[in-house]
């Protein structure tokens, strides 16, 4: 079968400009495309990623249908885009005391949020991480535990909270870290497993214990896995915090929930760009120490 | 020569498969001990057994007047690891530290856990690793990670390694594996020098019959989880390979027949 498949490919195999003759000469076990050239994948092997995509599709067009999107309505928001940037665009300084307040308050939660979470998340992550954990069942439990932390997002744990422990920046500060705790174990956890098992071996056989080992070998080596998901995880945060408001915990997005109630678009965007400049800020300051650690590699 | 190590009756089954089948054997301070023996003999098996990376099944393994195979306690097993150095075919080393960083890492078993999760090392051991580092030709990198050195400079920053721990014995699995032949000569000189400069015990697992010949006291040969062969190089005939490899003598190392020409 493959033979024939390859000798009707050789006659179909380009004549004229392929600059490679021996190419149209078709050798059994090797597979060919359409135009005669030899593939280098099987795509019968490979047939994962091409199902997704088709599965991907089909959920989607099915969504459109299911979910009845009203499209006249959509044409219509987006013959009004105009109108509302030119609403936005009023800016509106007034209140910028006010505003600049609110974002120090969301980045004080978020700053919080992250050195607890970060705290809490590398203790758990010692006992989830495969490698480290004393006991395999302990991994198990607490890896289940933590997936159902991580299910439910932020926003949702700081309604949870919002509801023991009232409004304010402590629910802000509290439901983030449930949330960013689980996210950092499970991370760091990642980051640790993929420390080289000889290389723990090998302290090992010199005597070395547990406690010794993770602080010579596997933090050492899983430091820059650490900053990046630091980083990533204080932009999440800062998110989180940032939406806070909205639900009553206080911070900027207090502010633009509060604007856009009473239609103050200008202010309101006073303080998203706040939000834009903040988080842009962030990204480069990781980025740069990121590079830095990667110079002196 | 003090017998530093002794083992008697050594076994480790793992289910049916019977990795190590009654081995015994000693080995005097400063003596080199050459493992040899075809893939899955049981050399990595036997050398592991001796510092309990893995737990033998049967025997005994005297170190140091202590039975390690009998050591129950967690602390009583790091206590008697310290002294026994270990080497490997992948180094092992913490890539991302430097080489003096993990020179030092000789001496965690040592130091105290606070000093030790602080990195604060004694100065005295500071200067020894320098001396040692000094010693192996390594002095002008001493600030460079791990991970940028080649295979060789890697292993002697194990065998630096191992040294900073006192050992009275090393325990050598395939250190020669993966790398060229000068830098191979490098490290097996040092090995060799080791042992007799600092009366350390070697056991070393290699695959090149060559290597082992020029370098061995004594070679002790394993087929299938038995020792068929314990005397010195000299003694160790074709027949005599052929029996521990389990192949005629053309299909086994180039260059083999010429390293035994010279010593039979
Ligand atoms: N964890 C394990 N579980 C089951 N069998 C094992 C395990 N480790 C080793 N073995 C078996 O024990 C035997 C001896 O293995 P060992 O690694 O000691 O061989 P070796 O002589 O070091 O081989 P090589 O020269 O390839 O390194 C092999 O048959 C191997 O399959
Ligand atoms: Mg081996």
């Amino acid at each position: 079968m493959t033979e024939m498949l390859g000798t009707l490919r050789s006659k179909t195999a380009p004549r004229g400009g392929a600059p490679q003759e021996e190419a149209s000469i078709a050798q059994p076990g090797l597979l060919y495309d359409r135009k005669g050239r030899v593939r280098v994948k099987d795509p019968k092997r490979d047939r994962a990623i091409p199902g997704f995509i088709a599965g991907f599709l089909v959920i989607g067009i099915a969504a459109i249908f299911l979910m009845e999107l009203d499209f006249t309505q959509l044409l219509e928001g987006v013959r009004q885009i105009p109108e509302a940037v030119s609403k936005l665009a009023k800016i509106d300084f007034s209140q910028l005391d006010i505003t600049f307040n609110s974002l120090l308050e969301s980045i004080n939660v978020t700053v919080l949020a992250t050195v607890y979470s970060l705290i809490g998340g590398m203790f758990l992550s010692i006992f989830l991480a495969k490698n480290l954990t004393p006991f395999k069942w302990i991994s198990t439990v607490l890896s289940a535990v933590l997936t159902l932390l991580r299910a439910i997002p932020s926003i949702i744990w700081v309604l949870l909270v919002l509801v023991c422990v009232g409004f304010g920046p402590a629910a802000g500060i509290i439901g983030i870290c449930i949330f960013s705790t689980s996210f950092f174990a499970r991370s760091f956890a990642q980051c640790f497993e993929e420390v080289p098992e000889e290389t723990l071996e090998a302290l090992r056989a010199m005597g070395a214990g547990r406690v010794k080992i993770f602080f010579s070998a596997v933090l050492p080596s899983a430091f820059t896995g650490i900053l990046a998901w630091t980083s990533i995880s204080f932009e999440n945060n800062f998110g989180s915090s940032a939406v806070l408001g909205t639900v009553g915990a206080g911070g900027i997005g207090y502010v633009v929930s509060n604007c856009m109630t009473r239609y103050a678009y200008g202010q309101a965007v006073v303080a998203i760009i706040m939000i834009l400049v903040f988080t842009y800020i962030m990204e480069l300051a990781f980025t740069s120490i990121k590079e830095r650690k990667g110079k002196s590699k | 020569m003090e017998t530093v190590l002794s083992i008697q009756n050594l076994k480790k089954y793992y289910g049916a498969t019977k990795a190590v089948e009654d081995i015994s054997f000693t080995v005097d301070a400063g003596e080199v001990v050459v493992i040899i023996g075809p893939s899955g003999a049981g050399k990595s098996t036997v050398l592991r057994c001796i510092n309990r990376m893995i737990e033998p099944t049967e025997g005994s393994i005297l170190f140091e007047g202590h039975d390690m195979a009998k050591i129950k306690k967690e602390k009583d097993l790091k206590a008697m690891r310290r002294r026994i150095g270990m080497i490997f075919q992948s180094f092992n080393l913490v890539q991302r530290l430097s080489v003096f960083q993990n020179v030092l890492h000789g001496r965690l078993g040592y130091m105290n856990t606070a000093s030790a999760v602080m990195g604060r090392y004694a100065e005295e051991d500071k200067q020894k690793a320098l001396d040692i580092l000094a010693m192996m030709g390594m002095e002008s990198m001493i600030y460079k990670k791990a991970g940028e050195l080649s295979g060789g400079q890697k292993q002697r920053v194990g065998i630096a390694r191992a040294l900073m721990q006192n050992p009275a014995l090393l325990l050598c699995d395939e250190p020669i594996a993966s790398l060229d032949p000068s830098s191979s000569k490098i490290i097996m000189n040092q090995i060799q020098d080791m042992a007799k400069k600092r009366g350390i015990a070697c056991i070393v697992n290699l695959h090149q019959v060559d290597v082992a010949l020029a370098y061995a006291d004594r070679i002790i040969g394993i087929h299938q989880g038995r020792k068929v062969f314990d005397d010195v190089p000299e003694k160790l005939t074709k027949e005599m390979i052929e029996t521990i490899y389990d192949a005629p003598i053309e299909e086994l190392t180039v260059g083999l027949e010429e390293g035994v020409a010279l010593h039979a």
